[in-house]
């Protein structure tokens, strides 16, 4: 398990994790410490989730390309 | 019928020149004339190239329509069951070759092509083309579903290769807008139809893997003839397409046009708009599934608390009522037999004590006095109990006590 979350992970890789971690608490078969740490990095995958999504709103919504035709 | 017509010929034939002079019915004229037509090589089994005009489909399913050219115009009709073969749509201004035979229609006094197949003029020729093209990339694996990329869930940007006036670029701007505002679509405009096409297009292609800011393409345009989206069917931009390493989405021309671009692409959408769904995701969709992620995590991580504070529950019950009073009661079984053990032993011990004791007693009883008195002797002690054991000792205390057998008195000297 990551201590922290990787800069490059993407979207989906982090979506999967939450996918793998819940489903991992569910089973049942995790330590209470495991549980915790489980809850830890879930929270800060969906706090980076979050911000990825919300990150597009700074971004320039369209660029047109004029130089393609030289 | 044709029995007939062979006799008005011969008719014909027997009175050569003679037209003039008789008054004929126009049925006869149509029929002479319908005669001369039909048994002309030249005019059957012919192939007609020319544009589609005044094309009209009756109930009857038969087909009415005309070819023409610059120089003229040639009526055709085809009927319902040739027409039901046909693999494409015949529709005005479409060029066409027809094959059929040219015959007259009595009726209007007309002749006209009786079409029995027909297909777009040129078409053959590509589709020829396009056929072997498709055969030999399918052949060298490119069309494999191993080597189709995943569209990426959330992309940077979408690039969108495609006209810059058209209204595909319209479309894909407009529904990727409704599904995540602030998506970057990134215009990288290219001739999506003509001879510079394919050329135009794999330098926008280029353009955007040099870019780096988009990680989804979508390359296409709107639709047209098979000629329009020919470009798409080009090797080299189908060998480009496979090559790059961002996933490309083809939104070629309608749903029913296939192109070799289509077949070679990451995932292929029927249209632009569609296109623009698989690349782009819906924002809400997307926090909705975040947030019910967030709320699973919290609720989970209190039932592993509930059910480990469950166990703990469990085991401290278990502990209290079973370990410790265990313990608590072997230790007292233990101490109880050791303090019965003690007893019985002090017991054995005192009775042993006291047959030595009897034994003793009567070994005393056996040396005492009491014997020695009972066999007529007699002691004498001092007032204080001591035994006396000389006269001299006597007469210092004056007085004493002589002991029998029976008893005793008091002595004193006179």
């Amino acid at each position: 398990m990551s201590e922290d979350i990787q800069k490059d992970l993407t979207f989906e890789q982090a979506m999967a994790r939450l996918e793998e971690i819940t489903g991992n608490m569910e089973s049942g078969k995790l330590t209470l410490d495991e549980s915790i740490a489980a809850f830890e990095e879930g929270s800060k995958l969906v706090k980076y989730c979050r911000e990825k999504l919300e990150a597009y709103g700074a971004k320039i919504k369209e660029i047109t390309e004029g130089e393609c035709n030289e | 019928m044709s029995e007939d017509y062979y006799q008005e010929l011969n008719l014909f034939d027997q009175v050569p020149g003679r037209f003039a002079k008789k008054t004929l019915r126009v049925s006869d004229v149509n029929n002479y004339i319908k005669s001369l037509l039909m048994y002309d090589a030249n005019l059957s089994g012919i192939y007609v190239e020319g544009e589609i005009s005044n094309f009209k489909r009756y109930s009857s399913g038969h087909a009415y329509f005309s070819l023409k050219d610059q120089g003229g115009v040639l009526k055709c009709v085809m009927f319902a069951n040739q027409f039901r073969k046909l693999d494409f749509q015949p529709s005005d201004g479409l060029k066409v070759i027809a094959f059929g035979n040219i015959n007259v229609y009595e009726r209007d006094g007309v002749y006209q092509l009786y079409v029995d197949s027909m297909h777009p003029d040129g078409i053959g020729a590509l589709y020829e083309k396009y056929e072997q093209l498709k055969k030999k990339l399918a052949g060298e694996g490119l069309f494999s579903e191993e080597f189709k990329k995943e569209i990426p869930l959330l992309p940077k940007a979408v690039a969108a290769i495609t006209s810059a006036s058209g209204a595909v670029i319209r479309d894909i701007m407009n529904v990727a807008g409704r599904r995540f505002p602030d998506m970057p679509v990134i215009l990288y405009p290219a001739q999506v139809q003509g001879a510079d096409a394919p050329r135009d297009l794999i330098k926008a292609l280029k353009k955007v893997q040099a870019d780096g800011r988009a990680d989804v393409i979508i390359i296409g345009r709107g639709g047209g003839s098979i000629e329009d989206l020919w470009a798409f069917n080009d090797e080299a931009l189908a060998r480009e397409i496979f090559a790059c390493p961002i996933p490309v989405i083809t939104a070629v021309g309608h749903e029913t046009d296939f192109t070799i671009c289509d077949f070679v692409a990451d995932l292929r959408a029927p249209t632009p708009s569609a296109a623009a769904e698989l690349a782009v995701p819906v924002y809400e969709g997307l926090m909705y599934q975040i947030d019910q992620y967030r709320l699973k995590l919290s609720s989970l991580l209190d039932n592993v608390v509930a059910i480990k504070k469950r166990e703990l529950g469990r085991s401290e019950a278990a502990l209290g009522a079973h370990s410790l009073k265990s313990i608590l009661d072997a230790k007292n079984t233990l101490l109880e037999k050791h303090s019965s053990n003690l007893t019985a032993l002090a017991g054995s011990l005192l009775k042993l004590e006291n047959l030595k004791l009897d034994r003793l007693s009567s070994e005393l009883k056996a040396y005492s006095h009491e014997n020695t008195l009972s066999r007529g002797y007699a002691l004498v002690k001092s007032t204080e109990g001591t035994l006396i054991k000389s006269i001299s000792e006597f007469r210092q205390s004056g007085s004493g006590e002589l002991v029998m057998r029976d008893g005793s008195i008091n002595i004193c000297e006179v």
